[in-house]
Order: C-alpha cells, then sequence, then structure tokens
C-alpha cells in the first residue's frame, strides 16, 4: 500500500498529471507557431522562440515562470521595458532611413496605414474595455512589437501578453495577411507599375537625420524618449561611418539575441490561464482587424498618390506604412514581383515602412501623453 | 560589334551578392537568373530582360553593390 502511495504521490507530480485541456490548446497553438515558422518560413526569428516560449510555460510543474524561474527573469526584459529600447538600438543600426528621407511623402502613407490603430481603439472601447485598455490594443495596429510592449505596459499592463502575442503574431503572418488585401484592393495594371530611381542622399543628410530626430521628436512626445532615443542613436552609429564594427554587431548579432530572448519571453505569457478567456479572443480579432484595415488604408492612400502622381508610385508600397520594418517591405516586393519580375519594390516600400516606425512612435506618444502616463 | 549592342544590369538594390549563377560565354533568354542580391534580409533574384551572350560579370559573391552598380555585361 505504501509503494502505491509513492507512486501516487510520484504521478501526482509529474506534468502528465497536471496538464489542464487548455494547456493542451496553448501547446498547440506553440506548435503552431513553430510549424508557420520552420515550414512556410514565416519570419522564423520570431515564431520559432515565440512557439517555444509558449510551449515552456503550458507544461505544468516546471515553475520556470515562478517568481526566480528561468522564464520569469527573461519576462523581466519585457515586463521592466528593457528589451524594446534594446531592439530599437539594433534596428536603427540596421536600418537606411534613405528611401524616406530621399521621398519624405511616403510619411502621408506612414500615416494613413495607422488608421487601424484608431478603428481597434474605437472598436475596444465599444466593447467595454477601458480607455487605457482600448489603447494599449489599438496600438497593436502599430505593427512594431517593441512599441506594442512599451504602449501597453504604460496603459495596461494585465494585457501586456495579449497585446504582445498579438502584435509579434500578425507581424510575423503578414505574408499571410497582407497578399489578398493588397491584390483586392489595388488592380493589376497598378500592381506592375515601376518607379522612378530614388535621388542618392548624401552622408551629411543621413548623420543629421537621426541627430534632429531626436531632438524633434523628444521634445514633442517626451514619453516615448527611450524608444526613439535607442533607434536615432543606433542609426547615428551606422551612418557616422566610423564605428562600422558596432554598427554591424548591434544590427546583425545583437538584434538577433534580443530577438530571441524577446520573442520567448512574450511566448512564455501564453499561459492557459492568461489566455484562454473571451478577453484574449476579443483582443485578438481586433488586432487582426487593425491589421486589415490598416494594410486597406496604406493601400488606398497610396493608389490616390498614384494618380495623382500620373502613375509614378506603385500603390503595393502603402501597405508597408503599418510599420513592421522590414516584413511589411518585404511584402509589397513580394507581391510587386508576381505580376512584374524586374520590379524591385522593397527600396521604395521601405520610405512609407520607416515612415510607419515613426507613426507608430507618434501615435503611442500621443496615447501616452493624452492619457497622462509617462 | 557595336557598344549599342552591350547591354549593362545593373543592381536594383543596394545589398550583397549572394550567389553568382552566370559566367562569361553563358547564352541567355529573357528571363533567366543571372545573381541573387541579398538586400533587407531578402534574397533577391536579378533577371535577364534580354536574349544573348553574357560578356562580363563584374561582381563576384559576397561583393557589396549599391543602387545602379552595373552587374553583368550581356551582348544582344
Amino acid at each position: 500500500m505504501e509503494f502505491l502511495r509513492i507512486l501516487r504521490v510520484m504521478a501526482d507530480a509529474t506534468g502528465i498529471y497536471n496538464f489542464s485541456a487548455g494547456n493542451l490548446v496553448m501547446i498547440c497553438f506553440g506548435i503552431l507557431f513553430i510549424y508557420f515558422g520552420i515550414k512556410k518560413r514565416y519570419e522564423p526569428f520570431l515564431l520559432v522562440p515565440l512557439g517555444i516560449g509558449a510551449i515552456l510555460v503550458n507544461i505544468p510543474g516546471t515553475g520556470l515562470m515562478d517568481v526566480g524561474g528561468l522564464l520569469h527573469f527573461n519576462y523581466l526584459g519585457v515586463e521592466k521595458v528593457i528589451y524594446p529600447p534594446l531592439i530599437f538600438l539594433g534596428v536603427g543600426a540596421m536600418t537606411d532611413f534613405g528611401p524616406l528621407i530621399a521621398n519624405p511623402s511616403t510619411i502621408i502613407l506612414g500615416a494613413a496605414a495607422h488608421i487601424g490603430i484608431f478603428i481597434a481603439l474605437v472598436g475596444a472601447k465599444l466593447l467595454g474595455f477601458t480607455i487605457k485598455e482600448a489603447g494599449a490594443i489599438g496600438i497593436i495596429g502599430g505593427a512594431d512589437g517593441p512599441m506594442a510592449i512599451y504602449v501597453s505596459t504604460k496603459l495596461a499592463p494585465h494585457l501586456l501578453g495579449q497585446v504582445a502575442v498579438s502584435a509579434y503574431s500578425y507581424m510575423a503572418l503578414l505574408p499571410l495577411i497582407q497578399p489578398p488585401i493588397m491584390r483586392l484592393l489595388v488592380p493589376r495594371r497598378e500592381r506592375e507599375l515601376a518607379m522612378e530611381q530614388l535621388r542618392p542622399v548624401s552622408r551629411r543628410e543621413k548623420i543629421v537625420f537621426p541627430i534632429m530626430m531626436i531632438i524633434l521628436v523628444n521634445s514633442l512626445l517626451p514619453p516615448i524618449a527611450p524608444l526613439i532615443s535607442c533607434l536615432m542613436l543606433g542609426n547615428l552609429i551606422r551612418e557616422s561611418g566610423v564605428i562600422e564594427r558596432i554598427a554591424d554587431t548591434l544590427g546583425g548579432v545583437f538584434l538577433d539575441i534580443v530577438t530571441v530572448f524577446i520573442a520567448v519571453a512574450i511566448g512564455s505569457t501564453m499561459s492557459a490561464q492568461n489566455f484562454v478567456n473571451l478577453k484574449t479572443l476579443e483582443i485578438v480579432v481586433l488586432g487582426l482587424i487593425a491589421f486589415c484595415t490598416g494594410t486597406a488604408g496604406g493601400l488606398l492612400a497610396a493608389r490616390i498618390m498614384c494618380k495623382l502622381s500620373g502613375g509614378k508610385i506603385n500603390p503595393l508600397i502603402g501597405s508597408a506604412g503599418i510599420a513592421a520594418v522590414p516584413m511589411a517591405a518585404r511584402v509589397s516586393h513580394t507581391v510587386g514581383i508576381e505580376d512584374n519580375p524586374y520590379n524591385f519594390l522593397i527600396m521604395y516600400a521601405m520610405g512609407p515602412n520607416l515612415a510607419g516606425v515613426l507613426g507608430t512612435a507618434v501615435a503611442g506618444g500621443i496615447m501616452l501623453t493624452l492619457l497622462g502616463v509617462h | 560589334m557595336s557598344e549599342n549592342n552591350r547591354k549593362t544590369i545593373a543592381s536594383p538594390v543596394p545589398g550583397k551578392v549572394a550567389e553568382v549563377k552566370t559566367k562569361p560565354g553563358d547564352q541567355v533568354k529573357r528571363g533567366d537568373l543571372l545573381l541573387i542580391v541579398e538586400a533587407m534580409k531578402m534574397y533577391n533574384r536579378v533577371l535577364t530582360p534580354y536574349d544573348g551572350v553574357v560578356r562580363e560579370v563584374a561582381v563576384s559573391a559576397g561583393q557589396k553593390v549599391n543602387t545602379s552598380d552595373p552587374l553583368v555585361v550581356i551582348e544582344v
């Protein structure tokens, strides 16, 4: 009898005995993320660690997400808003703002594609979320993971997991979400349009730009200073041209490492007890609406610019205005090349794409300022 | 051979040459793959818009290129 009791105690302590249906559902989502990452190659550097985080946190009894657990330590990088500025530092070092400087009119596309933020915000308010929660949900439409984390940490920390998972998942799934909307809203003859080559941007312009942005954006919207400052510091290191080794490291290895940490941390918020509820479903649906309407907003604005410019702008670059650098620009390029294999839209799409990053930062800054959060 | 018969294929994007898929003397047809340029973590396939013979390959794998840098010269 004693032996059976010991066996029973051992069985009670195993993960298998403590599994709930919710755990299994979330583990399936984790496996789905990994499948999309590896098999479909949809942003594997995001989806694979995200999926692993989701699986780990749903195996009962590991204590990985308890205080002192490995995943909990990692999650502090998100909760204490350490990872988002570090990601922006790497993104800045990787990014050539030349296309935006060469064609500043594409800022309009970055603004238009942010209509999704406000549609999701209004939708969330109508569903009964508080204004701060609605703001955090709306920012999913900015398609900017670090900014979504930053804003939701400030406005509605209890929704951080759902908001971050939605933002990162939809960013990774852009190649699935955007193309049908692009083909629906842009006729083939406009998708085939080749664009004129961008003017060359001088080194001086590229050095002045980050310094100017640090002073201008931080003066206008102080609450987003940590993100904008890091983004522009990384970019200044790149454009200075005198510390190439550091720029290469920040935009390469460093960014890859922090991306793995942040993606695992986001995945580790996907525990069954946090996620299996109606609120999560509402946030996920609102996030998808934000992405779709933002994409549509950018495309329609680009079609107007195409008409006004006499066909000099390929409207496919409009969808890149929702941010998600450089994934959204890559989708514009990929859809464009299907109809015209000689059409390289990637650098043209980087203009609205970068405008989208600044647009999300500005939208987040406005929300934080209006709601009195610092 | 006139210079007009020589067409230069330039890099459409700034990036790094990931792979060269042709060599001088190759007979190519419109739409054939010449090389792959990596830009923004994306492999961009550079195709020939002309039928002809490859006369010169101006780059090698691993080399950084800017937009408009000559990649391949084709005699049409």
